[in-house]
């Protein structure tokens, strides 16, 4: 054992015990003194020097309360070390069965070491700056959000007047990503870039690795446009050369010098999917309304300053803009235009608990409940030992061993198990880490979270080093307590017959069986259920088909399609030229592509009464703008009235969704009836078939589609092509070189691909559940083997009898089996009535799982039943074929 | 006549805690200290200091136990009383020393 390894169980031990052991001390020394002294006294000795004389004898109080100390840490430690030497005799001795309860141990702790270092280095790391718990994000928060929920954004107007006002924050820096045209450094690309205020670098605190950062003089009117990159897209781009300061690209058309590198550790938040490039904010005229809530905002706290502090400072200073600009927020839905206050989070927090708290649980719980199976089956196994051990343990309580003593001794042999699994673990971990981050899957999610490896450091071996520990505890304790619980005598009358291992143990070996079983099938149920749902998902009910359609992303920039009726003769082109290509059978434009709508829901109200200003009720739907094509080159179907023509482009018209106008209008007949969106207000002609439209797990909501006037920014092209979509794909980008040669197209790729591509983080979580609950599978087969191997054992010489007087192998193959199956029922039943509650908490969780499992729960109970009738019958068959005559020899 | 005083030998200080405990009883540490200086009539030099180090390591090795009680002079003090584990202890470490003392003494008068 390592020394500081050592001086750390000594300081643990006196930290323990020290204060009731020295008081107990200071009392027995004071009582001695006083006696000694007392005797002097006696003696005719003056009361100091009776006092002094007792020292003398004593030999010192103090010398002799460590020498005191000193017997008793070291015997400690001495037993320790006997205790470890002899658990590593005996492990030694049973090489195999140590490797086994190491290995299975090494699963169980290895799983949870892995899950414990992606967990680690994605969210419970610090953020890479200085300082960085005094980082937070604001955002404005609409009337009675408070301090809970999404940090959302904040208008330019307000964000400046924020930084005159506060007396919380060093700096606060505006900014926006943006995906930009970006044209140099290879083919003309669109990336994203964030439009950052003067005092971004500085909250941040990171210095470029090249060049520098902004100046006050870029932010000027006569500024030349200058931009800062990426460690990334510096290396990616421009394959890191040097030189690289002073260079010039165009971005948005507009010539830009790069003037500096920032570091790789610098990342853009990973909300924001990170930027590839940082360029000055300059707003434009649209984006100085103080209702136009457009911008990111990070502050960093002054020194002591708590976020409370910070949060009492922001809402004084809201409530003072708002008396200063009644107005500002006058085209707002009456409920919305007062009692705005500012939201204020930490940032590394919001980022912990951000979307995926619930994924995290998730996870966290699953891979628990695997280490609690490799614990109880570990018990299991240590149980069965003990069993076999029986006789040595009787001899050293005959011996004069406290039962207290073989205790300690038993679980020194389970930490020693628990460490060699832990290390073994480790080994797993960084076995399966590099493993996970290949996965197509894996490797997407990640990079998300700019993570691209994963290390084993001290805090992740600290964590393997608790929880084998903790594991040690926990399987260790009931084999300890229940084989050190022997009375010597009977073990000596029962020498070498090998009998029944006694009531208890066998009682407490069942319970631990079957909660073996009980836990492997709900997470068995829990991960296939999720399969299943996601498998579901995945294969239908979009609510339009994705065979044979290509899907692509048009941004027109700002500079070249400045004016409405540009873009709007861009797009009419678009759409007559594509549709003359061959293989196409329709084509449509809209603002978003229905699956890709997070963040489009938009307030609708809904017209109660015949009337111009009869507002009644509001709800949330997503709005889209489409073409008049949309319907049917998507095949979203038609369920009443009629979709758009080409005479609607400039009506007021609207298709809304089943499900709206089914829970809107609530057997009326939607159409006719008027709702307002975007303060306009529209008459609903049509309604279609509902589609799921705020990407993935999200339920479907209600959905309005407008016709497009075909001024958009930013659309989305959807073709129906006769063949493989992805044919086309050559052709369509030919054919837009043609129209604009700078032209960037983003997100090319046919629906089918697009569907795989947002599930892939599920498919992540998926792979990590199936592991687990194969794992889980595997771990208490190895349990029902365990078992009815030593039911077994510990009957062969019933077996022998029986078989002797005349028994089939089939009958004792049954008795065998009868045992274990029964087990196996309960653990079945039991695991049952736990995944049948966890499919309930799971179901309100995520919309998509499907509430009916039956089928689910029933097959998996039949697999799990069907391994551990195997597990069962192995051993089982070993015991028909015992020879009677030897059986009864064996005496 | 004034004996010579010598050190106590090692290890068996253990030896004379657990014999005075068998026969006095139950005894304080100051006791058995005093016990021991008296019944040697002052001839082994004993550190009353040492006696208490002796008593814990009795004590973890379960041959003594100890509890709380109230002295002659009703002052709260800590008695110590030999257990069944003791016992055989002494008996083991008596034969053996007595063995010891036969060796030697077969060596020294050179029989």
């Amino acid at each position: 054992m390592p020394g500081s390894m050592r001086a750390f169980l000594w300081r643990l031990l006196r930290l323990a015990r020290r204060s009731k052991s020295e008081a107990s001390l200071d009392g027995e020394l004071e009582f001695h003194l006083r006696m000694e002294i007392e005797e002097n006294l006696s003696r005719g000795m003056g009361p100091e020097e009776a006092r002094r004389h007792a020292l003398i004898a004593l030999g010192g109080l103090d010398q002799t309360k460590e020498a005191c100390r000193e017997t008793r840490g070291i015997k400690w430690l001495d037993e320790f070390r006997q205790d470890l030497s002899f658990g590593i005799r005996i492990l030694k001795k049973k090489p195999g069965f140590a490797a086994m309860i190491v290995m299975v141990l090494a699963l169980g702790i290895g799983a949870n070491t892995a899950l414990y270092s992606i967990l680690n280095t994605i969210f419970f790391k610090p953020l890479p700056y200085p300082e960085a718990e005094r980082l937070v994000l604001l955002g404005e928060a609409p009337p009675h959000q408070g301090q809970t929920g999404a940090v959302g954004r904040s208008s330019y107007q307000n964000f400046m007047d924020w930084g005159k006002h506060n007396q919380a924050f060093e700096d606060l820096t505006a900014y926006c990503s943006e995906e930009l045209g970006v044209a140099g450094g290879g083919e003309p690309h669109r990336i994203r870039g964030d439009r950052v205020s003067d005092a971004f670098f500085k909250v941040f605190r990171i210095q470029p690795i090249l060049g520098r950062t902004f100046v006050p003089g870029d932010f000027a009117p006569n500024r030349n446009p200058v931009a800062v990159l990426s460690y990334r897209y510096w290396q990616a781009a421009f394959r890191g050369r040097s030189d690289i300061v002073g260079q010039v690209i165009r971005i948005e058309g507009q010539t830009t010098t790069i003037v500096g590198v920032m570091p790789e550790r610098f990342r853009s938040l990973a909300m924001e999917g990170g930027a590839r490039f940082w360029i000055p904010l300059l707003p434009a005229a649209r984006e100085l309304r103080r209702d136009s809530n457009l911008f990111m905002v990070v502050g960093r706290l002054r020194p002591g300053i708590t976020i409370e502090r910070a949060r009492n400072d922001m809402a004084q200073i809201a409530r003072n803009l708002e008396d200063q600009y009644p107005g500002a927020r006058r085209d707002y839905p009456p409920s919305l235009q007062k009692g705005w206050g500012v939201r204020i989070e930490g940032l590394h927090n919001y980022f912990v608990q951000k979307g995926t708290a619930t994924e995290t649980g998730l996870l966290m719980t699953a891979f628990g409940f695997l280490l609690l199976i490799v614990c109880a089956n570990v018990a299991n196994l240590l149980l069965a030992q003990g069993a076999d051990r029986r006789k040595e343990i009787g001899v050293r309580i005959a011996m004069g061993a406290g039962r207290l003593r073989v205790v300690r001794q038993l679980m020194v042999e389970s930490l020693l198990l628990a460490l060699l699994g832990g290390a073994g673990g480790v080994l797993l971990a960084n076995w399966m880490l590099p493993i996970l981050l290949r996965l197509r899957a894996g490797a997407n999610l990640f990079s998300e979270f700019g993570v691209d490896k994963f290390e084993i450091d001290g805090r992740i071996l600290f964590f393997t080093l608790v929880i084998s520990m903790a594991s040690s505890v926990v399987f260790g304790i009931v084999p300890a307590l229940t084989s050190s619980q022997v009375d010597p005598l009977g073990t000596f009358k029962s020498f070498g017959s090998g009998y029944s291992t006694g009531a208890r143990r066998r009682r407490i070996s069942n319970i631990l069986v079957v909660s073996e079983l009980a836990l492997s099938l709900l997470l068995m149920v829990s991960g296939s259920f999720v399969m299943r749902s996601l498998y579901q998902l995945w294969n239908c009910n979009w609510g339009f088909p994705v065979e044979n359609r290509l899907a692509m992303s048009l941004s027109l920039s700002q500079r070249n399609y400045a004016e409405g009726a540009k873009r709007k003769r861009f797009f009419e082109d678009l759409l007559s030229q594509v549709r003359a290509l061959p293989g196409v059978r329709s084509a449509a434009l809209m603002r978003s592509l229905p699956i890709m709508m997070q963040g489009a829901a938009t307030g609708v109200s809904i017209e109660r009464n015949q009337g111009p200003d009869h507002r009644g009720s509001v709800s949330i739907a997503s709005s889209n703008s489409v073409s008049p094509d949309f319907w049917q080159t998507l095949g979203i179907p038609l369920k009443e009235g009629r979709c758009f023509t080409d005479q609607d482009t400039s009506r007021d018209v609207a298709v809304v969704s089943e499900s709206m106008a089914r829970e809107v209008w609530k057997g009326q007949d939607p159409i006719g009836k008027r709702i307002e969106v975007f303060r306009h207000w529209y008459t609903v002609v049509g309604v279609c078939g509902d589609v799921v439209n705020l990407g993935f797990a999200r339920k479907p909501e209600y959905a309005v589609y407008v016709p497009s006037s075909f001024t958009f920014d930013t659309a989305s092209l959807v073709l129906h092509t006769n063949g493989n979509p992805l044919d086309l794909v050559s052709p369509v980008r030919e054919m837009i070189k043609r129209m604009d040669p700078d032209q960037p197209i983003t997100a090319l790729r046919s629906l089918e691909q697009a569907q795989v591509e947002l599930g892939e983080p599920w498919e992540f979580l998926l792979v990590l559940l199936g592991s687990i609950a194969v794992a889980a599978v595997v771990v208490s087969a190895i349990g029902m083997y365990g078992v009815t191997s030593r039911t077994v054992a510990a009957q062969t010489r019933e077996i022998g009898i029986r078989m002797a007087l005349g028994a089939s192998g089939g009958s004792v193959i049954a008795l065998m089996v009868k045992h274990g199956v029964r087990l196996a029922l309960f653990g079945i039943v039991l695991g049952t009535v736990a995944a049948v509650g966890a499919a309930e908490v799971l179901a309100s969780q995520y919309w998509w799982l499907t509430t009916s499992q039956v089928p689910v729960i029933g097959l998996v109970a039949l697999l799990l039943g069907a391994v551990a009738l195997l597990a069962c019958f192995l051993p089982a068959r070993r015991a028909s074929r015992i020879e009677p005559a030897i059986t009864l020899r064996l005496e | 006549m004034t004996q010579p005083k010598s050190e106590v030998l090692q290890g068996t200080l253990d030896l004379l805690v657990l014999k005075t405990l068998e026969t006095i009883g139950p005894m304080h540490g100051w006791g058995v200290s005093r016990r021991i200086q008296q019944v040697s009539d002052n001839a082994l030099q004993l550190t009353q200091g040492t006696i208490y180090p002796a008593l814990l390591r009795l004590e973890q090795r379960g041959w003594i136990a100890a509890e709380w009680g109230i002295s002659d002079q009703n002052r709260k003090a800590r008695f110590y009383s030999i257990t069944k584990a003791g016992r055989k202890q002494l008996r083991d470490e008596k034969k053996s020393w007595e063995r010891m003392m036969a060796i030697i003494n077969r060596v020294l008068e050179g029989t």
